[in-house]
């Protein structure tokens, strides 16, 4: 294990200046050997595996003859070497060229956040060919590395893939095989919080299985505590979820966390904790008062929620010319209401009364509006139309002065997912205010990025 | 705010009755209930579409947009609202495998009937010969057979070989008792109208009604089109389905001795210089709607991983193309082809034009597809009905006997892997299986093409199943209708 950490630095310089730097300074190394030492562990021990089962022994010729959404070369540079030097057993590298050895030839690629390798065994000794797969989730290292796709830079807003969600799990009962995963959970909404005094905020995300904090930071995203389950309860076709900071205690940060299902919680994470809040009513973090969230009320088995605004002593606030049914509210400076209406439609409503629509397009259910880029205009964050199910895309819109027009700034798609939640504050040490935005795949994984104003 | 904290939540999740089925809404546009939807579809896929929206499914995979994300216990990639658990019926002297118990919520004589269904060919109504379902052709191919017993609450399948992929094979069965009661979000109000109905084994669907209709006619206009060809609904948008369909010849193994489309070349020669002659791209450009190009793989992408295929030679001649008369005792060879599609046509005619310059005629028999030694060669259409690759070749390779015959097939279906629990070894194995008929020349991969429908852009959650069965349990107008 000691000897497969020599490459994983080595491998870090090349990749990423601020891992190598992270491990010099003693922090802990992520995982024991690198991401790509092991995808070539894995390859070598499942062709030994299978070459075992099939009889066959000798030296091979490896060759890569397919990669498909990665960096050919940095696949042959980074992977062929390891993977030569990992086959040490009954299949050995060949390192002749006079004799007739057998033949490895390999297809990488990079299929819906799957890294794949599907290895064909062959050759005069070997009746028929023999078929080897071996599949790895997607991590930094493997995207540096092997040269995924993974940051991409409009203007000067930088969107990266932090890394996979550590999977949202309740255990199941015993399942047949021992390798069975335990269930994952559809996130429904995450907000970033100070779970530890830090500059860097926590990520808390709810889901169908709870509230679960976790840590976002360069070398991926890690589980720091929870979940921390709600109540049981019917869940409706349409599977929504809030999750708003609702306050602090010298214990740590209470979240109100309200679901399709009828839940209405207090969460304390830190405690693992969970107390009823007021019921039928939907926090809104774009409306934050002193004493917390204001909140609308919730209608079964629909997104649209209902006014009026309540603030948190249930006092109503009577908030001129927006909609009686909207999916989203947040107060912008001054006296002036964003909104996403019932039909999607982005709007606003100025000091004056007067509503406008923002943009021609509909979008996503939520929306935050934030100062991303420092130019004094807001920013406002949403998905795109899409229905569960299609891909989806981040949209970034800078909101005019006077709140009656907005102009896009990046509209890009993730990995091809949905967007699950979007969360804004401040994720790492620096003073920027970042975005994180949480990919739900196809596969039901999940997939953290990160978007911020790179000047 | 904080005084009110209760106890520890200690309740799983996984204890949830979070319906599978349900629409997972997240930051995106969440749905809206109400509102009826007309949906065209061919008439092979009427009883299907009718079928998949009145009854449950038995399972549905998890983690897509088919629903939920709570994994049924015993069936890690799969979810269900009828089966409660999936597990190994483990006695003494039983080979882990080969007997489960599906504990359900449903009556167990309905589970049982349905299980039975779909895992062995049933006979239909008005026809003679047996429906082979995908699970049965699986099963043939691998040499399993099942017994299915309804105990008490309880129903137990056993096979007389491990099956680990139970749930894979029970996708989308759906669960219809013996008396035809709806078990689905949906009911059949009138002929041809389906009405939200309670009691479902799902959760309930976000439409009112849905009028089911065949290909449209004249100015008939629907909300949701499946079609092969053009669609009356011009401005509406193209749904894709997870994975392309694949053309691909079948020939038989007294085709490839005698080799009439000269695919036997040294180093691969012939088989290369009849794709080039056969212009897939143009042909897939043309009849295809531009969704789709050449392939010289069976699992099309989406359902296996790009993998190591035999390279093409380091040169290879054109084919001759003399269009000159030949005489009517010419040598033939006859061509099953399936009915009502234009690509399909389009290939066979290309094919003869390919034939003719080898000096012999192609003679296209219609509606044969399937049945072995009707023809000398197979055009078919295959959509893989599962995304599992090994289920999918195992089903594709069940329902032709030809092949089944073939020492390689043979020894490659032997493979344990391929039924087995481990997903990566069963695609190793289907790979291997896959590379044995291609090697073989049993079948010749010719073209991948995108299935699509055509979806008014205002109704939102449509989805395709995987064997191309439009599903609107979870679409809502989002429009404001």
């Amino acid at each position: 294990m000691t000897s497969a950490r020599a490459p994983w630095l080595v491998l870090g310089c090349f990749a990423a200046a601020s891992v190598c730097a992270r491990a010099g300074d003693g922090a802990p190394a992520a995982v024991d050997r690198g991401s790509v030492q092991g995808f070539a562990d894995d390859i070598a021990t499942a062709v030994q595996a299978r070459a075992a089962v099939e009889g066959i022994a000798g030296a091979v010729r490896v060759s890569v003859e397919e990669v498909r959404g990665l960096d050919g070369a940095r696949v042959r540079a980074a992977l062929l070497p390891r993977l030569k030097k990992a086959l040490d057993g009954a299949i050995t590298t060949s390192t002749t060229t006079g004799r007739e050895p057998l033949f490895l030839t390999l297809a990488i690629s990079e299929e819906q956040g799957q890294l794949w390798a599907v290895a064909v065994l062959e050759g005069p000794r070997v009746t028929s060919p023999t078929t080897i797969v071996v599949r790895r989730s997607v991590d930094r290292e493997l995207e540096a590395a092997l040269g995924a796709t993974s940051r991409r830079t409009v203007g000067r807003l930088l969107l990266e893939r932090v890394g996979p969600l550590p999977p949202l799990t309740t255990q199941t009962p015993a399942a047949p095989s021992a390798a069975s995963p335990s269930s994952r959970c559809p996130v429904l909404d995450a907000v970033l919080v100070d779970l530890d005094g830090d500059p860097a905020h926590e990520l808390a995300v709810l889901s169908v299985c709870g509230v679960t904090v976790y840590r976002v930071a360069e070398a991926g995203v890690s589980v720091v505590s929870g979940p921390v389950a709600l109540p049981q309860r019917l869940w409706p076709r349409t599977t929504l979820g809030w999750l708003v900071l609702a306050g602090s205690t010298d214990a740590g940060p209470i979240l109100w966390a309200s679901t399709s299902a009828g839940h209405s919680h207090f969460v304390d994470v830190r405690g693992g904790r969970v107390a009823v809040a007021p019921p039928d009513r939907v926090p809104l973090r774009g409306v934050m008062g002193k004493d917390g969230p204001h909140a609308l009320h919730w209608r079964l088995g629909s997104p649209s929620l209902e006014l009026p605004l309540l603030t948190p002593g249930g006092v109503d606030v009577l908030v001129p010319g927006v909609p009686s049914r909207v999916r989203d509210l947040v107060r912008l400076p001054g006296d002036a209401w964003l909104f996403v209406a019932d039909d999607g439609t982005l709007a606003a409503r100025d000091e004056g009364g007067v509503v406008s629509t923002l943009s021609p397009e509909r979008c996503g259910d939520r929306v935050l509006a934030i100062e991303l880029d420092g130019d004094a205009d807001l920013e406002l964050i949403t998905s795109s139309a899409s229905s569960p199910g299609e891909p989806d895309q981040l949209v970034v819109r800078r909101l005019s002065p006077g709140h009656e027009s907005s102009t896009v700034l990046l509209k890009s798609p993730l990995g091809g997912g949905s967007i699950a939640a979007l969360a804004a504050g401040h994720a790492d040490f620096n003073a920027r205010v970042d975005v994180v935005v949480i990919e739900e795949l196809a596969g039901g994984d999940h997939v953290v990025w990160r978007l911020e104003h790179a000047p | 705010m904080t005084k009110g904290l209760l106890v520890p939540g200690r309740v799983l999740v996984a204890a949830l009755v979070v319906a599978c089925g349900v629409v997972p809404a997240w930051a995106r546009r969440a749905p809206a209930p109400g509102g009826t939807a007309v949906v065209s579809v061919p008439p092979e896929l009427l009883e299907a579409t009718l079928e998949a929206h009145s009854f449950a499914p038995l399972f549905v995979p998890r983690g897509g947009q088919l629903g939920g994300d709570v994994a049924t216990p015993g069936a890690p990639e799969h979810t269900s609202n009828v089966i409660a658990e999936l597990e190994p019926v483990t006695t003494a002297g039983e080979v882990l495998g080969t007997s489960w118990r599906l504990r359900a919520w449903a009556p167990a004589p309905d589970v049982a009937h349905a299980v039975t269904r779909c895992l062995a060919p049933h006979a239909v109504p008005g026809s003679k010969t047996p429906r082979t379902t995908f699970a049965s052709a699986v099963l043939a191919a691998a040499g399993v057979t099942v017994e299915v017993v309804g105990r008490h609450e309880d129903v137990v399948v056993r096979f007389n070989k491990p099956v680990f992929v139970v749930a894979e094979l029970l996708t989308a069965c759906p669960l219809r008792p013996a008396s035809g009661a709806p078990t689905g979000p949906y009911a059949v109000q009138a002929p041809g109208r389906l009405a939200w109905r309670s009691g479902s084994y799902e959760a309930p669907p976000l439409l009112g009604a849905i009028e089911l209709r065949g290909p449209l006619t004249g100015s008939e206009r629907a909300d949701v089109v499946v079609a092969h060809g053009e669609s009356s609904l011009s401005a509406g948008a193209t749904l894709l389905s997870p994975w392309p369909d694949v053309i691909a010849l079948v020939q038989e193994p007294d085709t490839v001795v005698s080799d009439p489309l000269g695919l036997a070349d040294d180093e691969g020669a012939g088989l290369f210089s009849f794709r080039q002659g056969l212009r897939a791209d143009l042909l897939a450009a043309t009849w295809g709607a531009g969704r789709g190009g050449p392939t010289e793989a069976l699992l099309p992408p989406g359902v296996a991983p790009a993998r190591p295929l035999p390279p093409p030679p380091a040169s290879a001649p054109s084919l001759p193309l003399a269009l000159v008369p030949l005489p009517r005792d010419a040598p033939r060879v006859t061509l099953a082809v399936g009915a009502d599609d234009a690509l399909s046509d389009a290939v066979a005619e290309r094919l003869a034009v390919l034939l003719r310059g080898r000096r012999t005629l192609l003679e296209v028999k219609r509606g044969e597809q399937g049945k072995s030694g009707s023809a000398d060669v197979e055009l078919v259409r295959w959509r893989p009905p599962s995304r599992d690759a090994a289920v999918s070749l195992l089903a594709f390779v069940g329902a032709r006997a030809g092949l089944l015959n073939e020492p390689a097939v043979q020894k490659a279906t032997a493979d344990a892997r391929l039924l087995g629990a481990d997903p990566a070894q069963r695609l190793g194995a289907a790979l291997a299986l896959e590379r044995a008929l291609l090697d073989e020349r049993l079948v010749v991969p010719l073209i991948v093409v995108d299935r699509s429908i055509v979806v008014d852009p205002d109704l939102r959650g449509v989805i395709l199943r995987g064997d191309g069965v439009p599903l609107l349990d979870g679409a809502w107008w989002g429009g404001g209708r």
